[in-house]
């Protein structure tokens, strides 16, 4: 069996009429996608060795990653996470400061269209900030020590839980 | 790694032209954006439903007047720095533009790391800036199979101009060219000798050659070189540039927006001009025809017998008969 690499073909009846001459609704297109991921540092922090390390594990589990470097501000994160139609978006910081970035690129999000997008952050978070960051709709905490393969699985749970 | 989404097609093109607004968005243009982007996911995972949204009565007739300059070179030549400020300069005149940057996609796991975007930081909150990055997703011409779509779709929303980075490349991957108004190739100091640069492929086919880096050797030598093997024997043909930028201390940038200028002059006013959109639009209308077939061809592929592929497999037959045969059969049913 041959396949597209990355490239299942749909074989949904509703859409398959080339062009939509008729002018017919297609409403719900079914499809499916390789999930895009970004990867963004927040804030005035420059260590970004945990980022790339997360980085290329998601690129080896078989997503699009984008990497945007660092010192990237609430906004810059949101409008790079609409433009890039991103599936997620993860939050690295090793400031402190998560208190107060990570539910301001929430809000920016909702700002710019992308209030569906799940966030997720990790770094050096202490365990007592975990509720605050869950209840402001952070979807998921990683602290040091967390094993890739558990960041991958529930990377992979919310990214099939919005389908 | 494969998710499913849905897609509202109609609704997703309305939001396109504008008639109605991102559902929650109350910015216009903020929501022709999101619009875009989801749009493009669309086209990059389902090549055949792509058609539903490119060729939608809502575009029908509708003419893109974008300038599409493409971008291509060695992996690590500048490409992305150079972009950056290409961005800043084509700001600078009011202009609106658009980035698609394609990365290679891992051929062991089809993911990727898309890291063009770190070289653009300072346009990330610029309206008339959109940046969209791409995975090659394993297309071998420096470019993704929907780039072309993607361009068709960020043109439909009015940007002055459409720049395509490419993957790093080679010698041959030259599918841009066949993309892009202007294509240039931006080269390095000591990317090779004379010989090299006398091999055919994309070194022959820019409109415009850079030689990036100029900071760190002397640049005049393949300057010269590059003057030398791309001159047109036909004067009536475009005489590439060739110019020596610096995107670390930010020098040429003028002289190579002014040549993607004198070119664009050249192509819309002379006669040869014509000749060479022509043949563009040929050779864009066949890869959308081997794309639209394709798929068929995979279909029939798969219904080879297990002895005609051990054949091949084992050197008793060439793939080539083998096609033979299965394109009769493909031209019996059609």
């Amino acid at each position: 069996m041959i396949v597209f690499q990355n490239l299942s073909l749909s074989k949904n009846p509703s859409g398959s009429g080339a062009g939509n001459p008729s002018g017919v609704e297609i409403a719900g297109v079914r499809f499916s996608k390789v999930p895009r991921v970004l990867i963004a540092k927040p804030g005035l922090d420059g260590h970004d060795r945990g980022a790339k390390y997360i980085a290329k594990a998601l690129r080896d589990a078989g997503m699009e990653v984008i990497y945007t470097g660092i010192r990237q501000s609430p906004d810059d994160i949101a409008i790079t996470a609409v433009q890039e139609d991103v599936d997620i978006v993860g939050l690295s910081l090793l400031s402190g400061a998560h208190g107060e970035l990570f539910p301001r690129v929430l809000a920016s999000l909702k700002q710019q269209g992308g209030g569906n997008i799940p966030v997720i952050g990790g770094g050096i978070i202490p365990e007592e900030d975990v509720p605050e960051l869950l209840k402001a709709g952070v979807g998921a905490i990683f602290s040091p020590g967390t094993r890739i393969e558990d960041v991958i699985i529930e990377i992979k749970r919310l990214l099939e839980k919005q389908a | 790694m494969i998710i499913q989404r849905t897609v509202d097609v109609s609704q997703l093109t309305r939001q396109l032209t504008g008639e109605i607004l991102v559902e929650g968005m109350s910015d216009a243009w903020r929501s022709r954006i999101r619009a875009l982007s989801r749009a493009i996911t669309f086209l990059e995972n389902d090549p055949l439903l792509a058609m539903n949204v490119l060729a939608n009565e809502h575009f029908a007739g509708q003419a893109c007047h974008s300038r599409v300059i493409g971008l291509t070179g060695l992996p690590g030549a500048g490409k992305s720095s150079l972009t950056n400020l290409m961005v800043r300069a084509i700001r600078k005149s009011q202009k609106s533009v658009a980035v698609l940057a394609v990365d290679p996609s891992s051929p062991l796991s089809g993911g990727a790391v898309l890291g063009d975007r770190v070289r653009m930081q300072e346009h990330f909150r610029d309206p008339g800036v959109f940046i969209r990055s791409m995975g090659s997703r394993g297309a071998l011409g420096g470019v993704a199979r929907s780039t072309r779509g993607a361009i068709r779709l960020a043109g439909l929303l009015g940007f002055d101009y459409i720049l395509v980075e490419t993957v790093g490349i080679g010698q041959s991957e030259s599918e841009i060219v066949e993309l892009a108004d202007t294509t240039v190739l931006v080269l390095m100091p000591n990317s090779g000798d004379e010989v090299q640069l006398m091999k055919a492929g994309v070194l022959q086919l820019a409109d415009v050659y850079v030689v990036n880096k100029s900071d760190i050797a002397n640049p005049a030598r393949m300057m010269n070189e590059l003057h030398e093997n791309t001159a047109p024997s036909d004067i009536s043909h475009w005489c590439p540039r060739v110019l020596a930028t610096s995107a670390t201390n930010e020098q040429g940038i003028e002289d190579l927006v002014q040549a993607l200028e004198d070119h664009r002059i050249y192509e819309t006013t002379h006669p040869k001009g014509h000749e060479v959109r022509r043949e563009r639009a040929t050779r864009e209308i066949l890869r959308a025809l081997h794309n639209v077939i394709e798929p068929d061809f995979i279909s029939a592929i798969n219904t080879l017998k297990k002895k005609e592929l051990e054949d091949v497999i084992e050197g008793k037959r060439p793939a080539l008969s083998v096609a033979h045969e299965l394109a009769k059969t493909f031209k019996r049913s059609h």
